[in-house]
């Protein structure tokens, strides 16, 4: 086996146990962008934000989106390069536009993307493909499958076209 | 409150995790899609590996959730009415960004300043989609 993968391997592995371990301690799914919806209960009166899966406001699921930033920062200052403000982006940056306003409309543009597509298909990349794929779910392999493909053809015609 | 503080702390790990993983270097996401390196690929693989036979098991040994001491909810997402274009659209913004909807908070916390662009799209268009549901449906 290639070393070089090896933290690859460990990190998916971990990433696996990690669906299993929130399973078995709250009883869910593990999911990211439906909290997106439980934060807009607090900011948006649209009915859609206050029933359904959005009937109770101050969800879990909010507050694992408020634990992710702070694991962000305990990986960068402990096994990575220490804490830092950066605004770059590595090889997107010779692709997307320049000025720091441009890059974050940009920004702006892909997120709004993300969040609407997510409601759109009901899942985003944790619910449909981490918890998803592993329930052998054919809804989120199908989901799964087109947000990578879209997501190779951007790419290509971004760093190609 | 307890609920949530555990879910806290859950976050906190999985957000470690996603930064451990590789999931929020930008490059990496490129490099992928451009067929030059495939380390997600290979996070991903081993993630839905690991899940799989996880859940096969958890499903065999029946355990109670811990916060809940009830059975563990495996129902699966279901089909909603316009998934294809969700998807699709939720791919452009990865392959615009290389970030999604769980890592673009793990990078404000790395100090990346790109995750605050990008939270605020998210909750954007979450919300747009809250204001135009009615009208999909």
């Amino acid at each position: 086996m290639n070393d070089a993968i090896t933290p690859a391997l460990l990190g998916g592995f971990f990433l696996g146990l990690f669906v299993l371990l929130h399973f078995w301690i709250t009883g869910r799914a593990v999911g990211c962008s439906s909290a997106y919806g439980n934060f807009c209960a607090y900011t948006f009166n649209t009915p859609f934000f206050h029933r359904g899966e959005f009937a109770v406001r101050n969800h879990p699921r909010l507050w694992l989106l408020f634990g992710l930033p702070l694991g962000g920062f305990l990986h960068v200052t402990f096994l990575g390069n220490g804490f830092h403000f950066s605004f770059n982006m590595g090889v997107y940056d010779a692709i997307i536009p320049s000025t720091p306003s441009a890059k974050g409309l940009w920004l702006l543009l892909a997120g709004f993307l993300l969040g609407f597509g997510a409601r759109l298909a009901g899942a985003c990349t944790t619910g449909h493909v981490l918890v998803g794929v592993a329930l052998l779910n054919p809804i989120s392999l199908m989901a799964g499958a087109i947000f990578f493909v879209s997501a190779l053809i951007t790419t290509q015609l971004l760093f190609l076209g | 409150m307890r609920n949530n503080l555990i879910s806290l702390l859950l976050g906190t790990l999985f957000g470690f995790l996603l930064a451990f993983a590789g999931a929020t270097n930008f490059s990496l996401h490129a490099e992928l899609f451009l067929f030059e390196n495939f380390w997600l690929l290979f996070v991903m693989g081993t993630a839905v590996a690991t899940g799989i036979t996880g859940v096969y098991l958890l499903k065999q040994w029946q355990p109670n959730a811990l916060l809940t001491q009830q059975s563990i909810d495996f129902s699966p997402k279901g089909m909603t009415p316009n998934l294809l274009m969700g998807a699709l659209l939720f791919g452009i913004g990865w392959g615009m960004s290389a970030a999604c909807p769980g890592t673009a908070p793990t990078m404000i916390g790395e100090g990346k300043l790109e995750g605050l662009f990008l939270v605020t799209g998210i909750i954007l268009g979450t919300a747009a989609f809250g204001k135009i549901e009615q009208s999909l449906r």
